[in-house]
């Protein structure tokens, strides 16, 4: 099948601000994890994908079609949104009944398809409550309820954990793996790559408005262990240490920024601090503190822009 | 090995007193309501048209004859001063509780050593210094003018810098007690401002009507229009003649409309409950 | 959509507040007949229905209701619903109108009647004595719903604060526009709806308006107007773009 998004050179401008600078990447079928930090661009594309926004420059298709005022497109997608806003005043039922009453549904069809959304999501008991009552978790789960009730083909999911306890982020990443095991395709948005990881192994990075590396998480990790990670160690005897490390054939460099302190990079993060305190006691060294300044998804994305 | 923790230590900051923190929102607010276009073109728009009216009948009305007290009755009875203050207690006035409601900042008022009542004390500090501006800086130009430029005893322009003083901030006090009560109804300052619009012109009207001949002939329904009560007021302190409604109840409903509102809104802030979603 | 605009408009508190503001007049009539005014009758109620309910409360409750269509959604961050719907933008906009017009009426035409009622009751004259007054005041209200609620509308597409120009225009413009000298008057609504009103109402104050207009060209510039103003918006709004906020 060929691919559900595909964006080539995608620019979007807000003023002098560029929230998508060229961005390029397919989303393949299945669950994508679009992972990128805070200011990225993911809801930039996202609102692009929704039609919200119209792109400023390239291509951009989803599901074969130009989204901007495309009314069909939207039998397709279903869209769960960041904000936590909500129509306050409607109750969880009727909030996904109004909506798939938009889609084209019946009444007596709606009613129906609102409540077994709701029941999928886990809502049954709160579907009578106006949704001003909901908590963020909850509000999470209506909002997941509303894009899945007229069985799209897409979900389009922008930070759909986010403030969601975790009981909540149970019961979402499972309803997101049920409707991708039934054949549906998943797009959603993170920050956090752990969150990612639990539903899905493809992902496309984010960064500046550009799509920086896309694929399978494992071969981009792989990619990230082949660059040099820092460890910054606090130690009396900084030379000593560093004699005993440079014998490890994953390291790459060593440095003494500051008195007592020792800044080592290594191409094997996970193989360094397991033989790390081995080499400590055997020894007799005095560490008194360690830190890496590299353990950020910033620091990721600095190695894969250069 | 040895892995010690680093240590922590609290400053002690000492905290100042309530006057201070009531300062902090005054300053804040006024420094952010200013800059709204509607703030400036009030204020600015304001002051002038009612200066300008008032010396420009000075110099081609009344120029030969000197300047009583009761001149000066003119520019504080100026329609436009109405309207830019009504204006300006719609355009931040009704914003100055809806918006701090909307966007949840009342959380963050509620969650630091401030009641209620110094709450609503700086809100209205922040409303009522840039009402003032139009409703008392107009009145004190015009006189102060009269008597550089000679038209105007001293004396007299003093005694009407005076009244125009207390006017001023009657008018003030009465509006920005009106508008933050509104303000505290709502999480949307559109309405609250819609109904700052709607009271005052919608009681002007009412009066007006009722009270002429032809109609109910009944003078003492002016009492019902806030303006026509400050006019009243404003006769009697000037010595103007004319009017149908006497000054004293004029006064008290004025002042009573003050005081009960701003009640209300003492009342109704404290039973305020914002709900985070 | 329609039907989901009048729950919003009439159900939640808001609707509870403009429904208690469009009843004020009829709470007026009522007190002067209960207080037993010798001078209450039909003229003085056509006196007070155009300043007080055409001029305030109408103004009021359709700027409240109309400015919120659209733009409450955008501030809200709930127009990604909508938009994510298989239904163009102009329908949206459209529907919603629909929904804002039947909500008004709704708010705005049973004090109309009831207040006619009362005064009616009062002076001792049949419901039907004085009928053009209440087919005119009927018309005026139903026009002015339409024209401001389209105004309001446009307004509300195109400007992020569609409420303090919306204010000036209702309150200010359309108050002091009768006393400018010329063809200036004709620059506003009320004009017209003056105009309705003295083409229906031949005896009373509102004869002595200053209008050249006739009733049936009035209303038809006042629909014409509408659907010019509400044409714009829903081409406005297909076209424009949704940044949340933050």
């Amino acid at each position: 099948m060929s691919a559900v998004v595909e964006a080539k050179g995608v620019m979007k401008w807000y003023g002098e601000v560029l929230g998508l600078n060229g961005f390029t990447a397919s989303f393949n079928p299945g669950i994508t994890g679009l992972v990128g930090p805070n200011g990225a661009g993911k809801s930039t594309l996202f609102k692009l994908l929704i039609g919200q926004l119209h792109a400023n420059g390239g291509d951009l298709r989803l599901l074969g079609q130009d989204p901007w005022n495309n009314v069909e497109l939207k039998r397709k997608i279903g869209y769960c949104p960041e904000s936590n806003q909500l129509y306050g005043w409607l109750t969880g039922q009727a909030f996904v009944e109004t909506l798939l009453r938009l889609d084209g549904m019946r009444a007596d069809d709606a009613r129906k398809t609102a409540e077994e959304s709701l029941a999928f999501v886990g809502l049954t008991g709160a579907k009578d409550r106006p949704l001003r009552t909901y908590s963020r978790g909850m509000r999470q789960r209506a909002k997941l309820a509303q894009a899945l009730a007229h069985a799209p083909e897409l979900l389009i999911l922008d930070e759909p954990l986010s403030g969601a306890d975790p009981m909540a982020r149970v019961q979402i990443l499972r309803a997101i793996s049920d409707f991708a095991k039934r054949g549906g395709h998943v797009i959603m948005s993170t920050h956090v790559l752990y969150e990612v990881e639990r539903v899905t192994s493809n992902i496309v990075l984010i960064h500046n408005g550009k799509a920086i590396a896309s694929g399978d998480l494992h071969a981009i990790r792989a990619l990230i262990d082949e660059h040099p990670h820092a460890v910054r160690i606090a130690t009396s005897k900084p030379r000593d240490l560093a004699q005993a490390l440079t014998a490890m054939e994953h390291i790459v460099s060593v440095e003494f920024p500051a008195p007592e302190t020792l800044l080592v990079r290594t191409r094997k993060p996970d193989a360094f601090y397991r033989e790390l305190p081995e080499i400590v006691v055997d020894r007799n060294l005095d560490v008194h503190g360690l830190e890496s300044p590299d353990d950020s998804l910033e620091a990721v994305f600095r190695y894969l822009v250069g | 090995m040895s892995i010690s923790l680093p240590t922590y230590t609290r400053r002690e900051i000492p905290l100042l007193g309530r006057r201070h923190r009531i300062w902090a929102i005054v300053v804040t607010g006024l420094r952010h309501e200013i800059r709204r276009p509607a703030a400036i073109f009030a204020v600015g728009v304001g002051t002038a048209i009612t200066t300008i009216v008032s010396i420009v009948f000075v110099f081609f009305v009344l120029v030969g004859q000197p300047l009583e007290l009761t001149f000066f009755y003119t520019p504080a009875s100026n329609p436009a001063m109405l309207f830019f203050v009504t204006l300006m207690a719609a355009a931040v006035g009704a914003g100055l509780i809806a918006d701090d409601l909307d966007s949840m900042a009342l959380t963050l008022y509620l969650s630091r050593p401030l009641t209620s009542a110094d709450y609503l004390t700086a809100k209205a500090a922040i409303l009522a210094t840039l009402t003032a501006l139009i409703a008392v800086l107009p009145l004190v130009i015009t006189p102060l003018l009269a008597a550089l430029l000679g038209f105007s005893p001293w004396d007299v322009a003093l005694e009407a810098v005076g009244i125009s003083i207390l006017l001023g901030l009657l008018l003030t006090v009465f509006f920005t007690s009106l508008a933050l009560f509104l303000s505290s109804l709502t999480r949307r300052r559109a309405y609250a401002a819609a109904a700052v619009f709607a009271i005052v012109f919608g009681l002007l009207a009412t009066a007006t009507i009722l009270s002429q001949t032809g109609s109910l002939n009944e003078p003492a329904l002016l009492y019902l229009s806030p303006w026509d009560d400050y006019l009243a007021v404003a006769r009697a302190a000037f010595g103007a003649s004319g009017g149908t409604i006497d000054w004293a109840p004029a006064l008290a409903i004025l002042l009573g409309i003050t005081v009960v509102a701003a009640l209300a809104t003492w009342v109704r802030m404290r039973a305020v409950e914002v709900v985070s979603g | 959509m329609t039907v989901l605009t009048i729950r919003y408009l009439l159900s939640t508190r808001r609707g509870l507040a403009t429904l208690a503001l469009s009843w004020i007049p009829l709470l007026l009539v009522s007190s002067l007949a209960l207080a037993r005014v010798p001078s209450f009758g039909i003229l003085l109620f056509q006196s007070l229905m155009v300043p007080l309910f055409l001029q305030i409360v109408l103004i009021f409750v359709t700027l409240v209701n109309a400015t919120s269509l659209i733009r409450e959604e955008i501030d809200d961050n709930t127009l990604p619903y909508l938009l994510t719907r298989p239904v163009s933008k102009p329908t949206l906009a459209l529907s919603k109108y629909a929904g804002y017009l039947v909500a008004a009426m709704v708010l705005l035409l049973p004090p109309v009647v009831v207040a006619y009622g009362v005064t009616a009751a009062y002076a001792g004259t049949g419901l039907g004595t004085d009928s053009e007054v209440l087919a005119g005041f009927l018309a005026a209200t139903a026009l002015a719903v339409i024209a401001y609620g389209a105004l309001f509308f446009f307004l509300s597409v195109v400007l992020r604060k569609p409420l303090t120009v919306g204010l000036l225009i209702g309150f200010v413009w359309e108050s002091v526009v009768g006393s400018l000298p010329g063809s200036v008057p004709k620059l506003s609504l009320i004009y017209y709806l003056q105009s309705v009103l003295k083409g229906m109402i031949p005896v009373g104050s509102l004869s002595g308006f200053a209008t050249d207009v006739t009733a049936p060209v009035a209303a038809t510039v006042l629909i014409v107007f509408a659907v010019i103003m509400v044409v714009l918006a829903a081409v406005m709004f297909q076209r424009m773009e949704f940044r949340q906020k933050a």
